[in-house]
């Protein structure tokens, strides 16, 4: 008697088990993280745009559903530990935020969108760029940079970051400094004017970790190497559009490599000036112990620097806290008196497609049969119309799609933006990992509070770059890397 | 009385079944906690072990390697600088804070106004609910060299050469590091330090105090050598909390500047999440744990021997 | 000279009062002995003496000088603990000198005064053991140790026999009365045991809620209790209270009518000390004074419940008639009283006790025991 109920009990069970997935099976859920840009805790705007942009496309398309996860909160390091361990269990989202630098190191963990982004986009107004061709519709620039070292695109950028100087004017005009810099040495002067009325001029910090030096840093080494980075260009890298672009890790590799770009070469010794000159005259003091950007923004607003190199995306903080009047500018160019080795006077722009909207298709989503969903889910998102409502909220960030206008905010750093682009990039993306760019920051660090000699900098940075290259080429098996 | 109960029983029920059930009662209860330490801890220290010998990354590469990943290790100066960090920092920070719960734990002891000690007790041990990370982002802001607590209160004093760069400099960095949860009371170690010495016998106490103790003398020849347990226990706990701190280096430091403030459980975390390199990773828990086991072995032989209380 | 004087001791924990009026005299050389039932105040007034608590009013006098406020360590008092407070983690020789190395007295005192006390106290074999490897009656050898080498003007002891297996508590008071003759020294102990009062003691003190009721030799508080109180709790088993009424008084008797009680009237040698004929009295009978089919004049039956059969001597349970409670009589060991039947007992009229309704005894006449005289007469020498 007891058994037969059971049985019965048992096969109810199953059924319904079995009604339950043949109901998932008729949907698709595409996981996206945003980072940022969904943030119901902190930015209601975020929520209720995203929110309103994801219910404009399940109406479209009712047979799938997409489930924003929503910020993780901390810093970056949090997401990447979340993110691996989420991947080892087979549980990443679909569509995933991440750095291009980053991701084309992981290459296996991405779809390359190529086939996606040359095939049309429907949410793009017939005639708008983009409508034939997905790709045309982003700026050439960011195309150019986020490209992997194996010709793919491994994410899309929605948009952009600039950083800039944030002058604290009521302090600058009080002690009678003038901020029209022509040069970068009567840049150097004023920070020497400063320091000898008794305020600290420049919040950058330097740590092994991510820091504001690292921007720093790929200005002074660009304009030490000003005169040989163009020969170190690669045909397969060619964009006839951008002359002046980043090296990337291929040909900065084989740079080094080729004992183009070495320690023992008169320009590194240049950058290991510039670097000597600005730690000791501009930088705040303790910049070695300050531990985050936030601390620096603190210093700016209690007025003990009288300026802070910020981004884009701090500027509606500075907007909305500082007390006193600020102007965002930039640094003067670097002239022949600052490195014999520029052809013209430059300076180079600290900004790029480390932005708020990267988005990237796991490898996982075309076993999970999310793949198809996924492309369309991101073609609408990147289109203008959803593009433009999500510039609304994400006020710190530059939209790179064409016809999309950036924020009141924003606007200033336009200007910026036309400046020329750093041809050496920042330690991570340098070699295509954080195993280079910690061991590269913690040297400069040293070298810059004076811990350790300038030989002794320079022999265990040329190990590093040694070491940097023969592992890219093991990774990688460029053809060059048996010459 | 077993013949009893089954005469009188109505049902009858084999005696095999009843026995059955009853022995096996209690390792049904275990299972579960069985289940969780297999799967979450020894299974995990066997495959590190394993995958310390492979070139792990976490998603597809795994192949053996042998002891690749060991000479690495000790071929890289941050790793052995890390250790050598971790010797200094743990004395450091172990003596500190023995030094300065005991101490609070001694002035707590001596207040004999029953509602007056149970005040401070409670008034010590209320800050432990403030979360670790929370304690770091304060103290880095103690720290910052211009506007920090530390600084300013030593520019008040008339001290203001001394301000330094506390976590911005190599010969500092550590021991700021270390510093960080001054004065130590709110601590593990003042909770046990103030429980055992109220655990004395108060008859001890009296004794020493009709005998014409002072204090000091007290504290030296009967507290001391009573609290030898608890003591240890601490050491231990702050030994191995110095092997296994990485909030510092996350939260304030990167492990500078230089190489100042590498601690081995950082440059494991490092190593597997920042790098991808999983396989090195558990070599260095691999590492980690000798360590471990070595400081816990010595612990437990200055614990029992010659130990009064314990056969 | 090692006297201690307690003049008009008051002690209030918080608002509770522990310790009223407790007025003792203690000579030198004496073994006064702090007798009562748990709770009465004994350790506590031991804790006062020496300092180790405070009392609110009166005044503490040890060899002649004043100690009210002196700390404990100066009032010159050894402290044997009840559970000996032996520091764990030292050895014997070391723990009966910690009080001189803790003092900065000089090695060569210490290491006579040791030896010295390890030799009173047979422990020369074990001085350089740790108590947990010592037995109970060895550990309480080291506490007592270390309090003689202190040289105290006074000893005092809280229950220190209590820990102690029966056997080992018979030999060690054995040791502790040739103690005291040894050291002559004062001795203030603390007992719950009146065995051991009875036995140690040179002088009893009993107290009860924080009050002296008795201070007097063993045999006096024996035989002439002061209350109700002192009288049935000295003499094991206890006396047992029978009510009644006075009939009539005479300058050395009190005649009184206990129900149950043959003869009707019965003549007990007191002092009536206030009491008239028609007040309500309580006679008091030990166990002991009662003899099975006796021959004296005061008489009592009653029906036998059970009898205890000890080995040594017997105890009887009965009902008398018209008294409520139950009676316990003292029996020779070979005498066989079957239950349920009827048992005369006899008793002499001054072995009674006479107490009246406020417990207050009378003072008892013919009490003939040439211990009690010898006791008393030591007493005041």
């Amino acid at each position: 008697m007891r058994l037969s109920i059971l049985a019965k009990g048992l096969t109810m069970g199953l059924l319904g088990l079995t009604a339950l997935t043949g109901a998932a099976y008729a949907q698709t859920t595409v996981k996206i993280y945003m980072g940022q840009l969904y943030a119901p805790d902190s930015d209601p705007r975020s929520k209720e745009t995203m929110d309103a942009i994801i219910a404009d496309y399940e109406k479209l398309h009712p047979d799938t559903k997409i489930e924003p996860v929503p910020w993780l909160g901390g810093d970056q390091s949090t997401y990447f530990a979340w993110l691996s361990t989420r991947y080892a269990a087979g549980d990443e989202p679909d569509i995933g935020w991440s750095h291009y630098y980053t991701r084309n190191a992981e290459a296996d963990r991405w779809t390359a969108l190529n086939e996606y982004l040359d095939g049309p986009n429907d949410y793009i107004p017939t005639g708008q760029p983009g409508h034939d061709k997905w790709n045309d519709e982003f700026f050439d620039n960011v195309k150019a940079q986020i490209r992997a070292p194996d010709g793919n695109w491994y994410q899309v950028n929605t948009n952009w970051v600039e950083t800039g100087l944030f002058i604290n004017n009521d302090l600058m005009k009080a002690n009678g400094i003038d901020t029209n810099w022509a040069s970068w040495t009567d840049f150097i002067k004023s920070c020497k004017d400063l320091k000898a009325k008794g305020i600290q001029p420049l919040g950058v910090f330097a740590t092994p970790g991510w820091s504001t030096d690292q921007w720093l840093d790929t200005l002074l080494i660009s304009a030490a190497f000003a005169d040989q980075i163009p020969s170190w260009h690669l045909p397969a890298y060619e964009n006839p559009f951008m002359k002046d672009r980043q090296l990337t890790p291929e040909e900065m590799a084989k740079a080094t490599h080729d004992g183009k770009f070495s320690t023992t070469d008169p320009r590194f010794d240049t950058f290991l000036d510039l670097t000597k000159e600005v730690t000791d005259n501009c930088l705040v003091e303790g910049f070695a112990g300050i531990t985050s950007l936030d601390q620096i923004m603190n210093l700016f607003f209690n007025d003990k620097v009288a300026m802070a190199w910020l981004g884009t995306w701090n500027a509606p903080t500075v907007r909305d806290t500082a007390k006193f009047s600020v102007t965002t500018t930039y640094f003067p160019p670097f002239t022949n008196e600052n490195s014999k080795y520029l052809t013209q006077p430059t300076i180079y722009r600290v900004g790029g497609p480390s932005s708020s909207g990267q988005f990237g298709i796991s490898s996982g989503a075309a076993d999970r049969g999310t793949l198809d969903a996924s492309v369309d889910f991101l073609k609408f998102l990147t289109a203008p119309a959803q593009a433009q409502r999500i510039a609304g909220y994400d006020e710190g960030n530059l939209p790179v799609i064409k016809g999309v206008e950036p924020a009141e905010v924003a606007k200033g750093f336009s200007a910026i933006s036309q400046l020329p682009e750093r041809g050496i990039t920042d330690a991570v993306s340098r070699y295509n990992g954080e195993q280079y760019g910690t061991p590269h920051n913690r040297l400069l660090q040293s070298f810059m509070l004076g811990e350790i000699s300038r030989d002794e900098m320079k022999t265990q940075y040329q190990a590093l770059l040694d070491k940097a290259v023969a592992d890219q080429c093991e990774a990688n098996s460029w053809d060059w890397c048996n010459q | 009385m077993t013949s009893v109960a089954i005469e009188q029983a109505s049902v009858s029920v084999p005696r095999s079944r009843l026995r059955l059930t009853s022995r096996w009662v209690p390792f049904l209860f275990l299972l579960p906690v069985a289940a969780e330490l297999i799967i979450f801890r020894y299974i995990p220290t066997f495959s590190a072990f394993y995958h310390s010998l492979t070139n792990w990354d976490g998603r597809k590469k795994d192949a053996f390697i042998g002891f690749k990943n060991f000479t690495d290790l000790f071929n890289d100066n941050v790793f052995r600088d890390a250790f050598v960090n971790m010797a200094k920092y743990t004395s450091l920070r172990t003596i500190a804070v023995l030094l300065f719960a005991f101490i609070a734990a001694e002035l707590i002891f001596s207040i004999r106004n029953e509602r007056v000690r149970m005040f401070w007790k409670i008034a010590f041990v209320i800050p432990l609910v403030v979360p670790r990370s929370v304690i770091y982002l304060m103290w880095a802001f103690i720290y910052d060299p211009q506007v920090g607590l530390i600084n300013e209160a030593l520019n008040l004093i008339g001290l203001g050469a001394w301000q330094q760069p506390w976590l911005g400099q190599s010969s500092t960095a550590l021991g700021a590091l270390a510093f960080i949860g001054f004065p130590f009371v709110s601590s593990l170690a003042f909770l046990i330090f103030v429980a055992s010495l109220e655990g004395l016998p108060r008859d001890i106490i009296e004794t020493a105090q009709l005998e014409g103790c002072s204090i000091w003398k007290r504290i030296w020849n009967v507290d001391l050598p009573m609290l030898r347990g608890g003591i240890v226990f601490v050491a231990v706990l702050l030994i191995l909390e110095g092997l296994q701190t990485t909030e510092p280096q996350l939260i304030l430091t990167r492990g500078g500047p230089g190489t100042s403030t590498e601690l081995p459980a950082y440059y494991l975390y490092r190593t597997a999440f920042d790098y991808g390199k999983f396989g090195q990773a558990c070599a260095v828990g691999v590492v980690m744990l000798g360590v471990g086991l070595i400081f816990t072995a010595i612990s437990m032989w200055l614990r029992y021997r010659s130990a009064y209380d314990v056969d | 000279m090692a006297t201690v004087s307690l003049q008009n001791i008051d002690k209030f924990y918080g608002r509770v009062q522990v310790l009223q009026d407790i007025n003792v005299e203690i000579d030198d050389g004496d073994f006064a002995v702090i007798l009562g039932p748990s709770g009465c105040g004994k350790s506590t007034l031991l804790r006062v003496i020496a300092g180790l608590e405070e009392h609110q009013r009166g005044d503490i006098s040890i060899g002649g000088a004043v100690m009210n406020t002196t700390p404990a360590a100066e009032r010159g008092v050894g402290m044997l603990f009840q559970s000996y407070a032996l520091f764990p983690h030292l050895s014997v020789s070391k723990n009966i000198s910690f009080g001189m190395r803790m003092r900065g007295e000089s090695k060569a005192l210490i290491k006579e005064r040791v030896a010295n006390a390890a030799r009173i106290l047979k422990l020369e074999p074990y001085l350089d053991r740790l108590p947990k490897n010592l037995s109970g009656g060895q550990r309480q050898r080291v506490a007592i140790g270390r309090s003689i080498v202190r040289e105290p003007k006074v000893f005092l002891f809280d229950e220190p026999l209590s820990n102690l297996d029966a056997e080992l508590r018979v030999e060690m008071r054995l040791e502790l009365a040739k103690l005291h003759d040894s050291l002559a020294a004062t001795m203030i102990y603390v007992t719950h045991d009146q065995i051991e009062a009875m036995t140690l003691g040179t002088k009893i003190i009993v107290m009860h809620l924080g009050q002296v009721q008795q201070v007097g030799t063993p045999l006096q508080v024996y035989y002439q209790p002061a209350n109700r109180f002192v009288a049935g709790f000295i003499g094991s088993p206890r006396m047992q209270f029978l009510h009644g009424t006075v009939q009539g008084v005479t300058a050395e008797s009190v005649s009184v009518s206990v129900p149950g009680v043959a003869p009707g009237i019965i003549e007990v040698p007191c002092e009536p000390d206030g009491l008239k004929a028609g007040d309500e009295i309580e006679i008091g009978i030990r166990p002991e004074d009662l003899h099975y089919r006796g021959s004296e004049e005061v008489r009592i039956t009653g029906l036998t419940t059970v009898v205890e059969y000890m080995g040594h001597a017997s105890y009887w349970y009965g009902h008398i008639a018209q008294q409520e409670r139950e009676l316990v009589a003292h029996l020779h060991r070979a005498l066989r009283v079957d239950r349920g039947s009827e048992a005369t007992f006899t008793l002499n009229r001054a072995d009674l006790y006479l107490f009246d309704t406020e417990g207050r005894a009378r003072r008892r006449l013919q009490v003939d025991n040439e211990n009690l005289q010898t006791q008393l007469a030591a007493a005041i020498a």
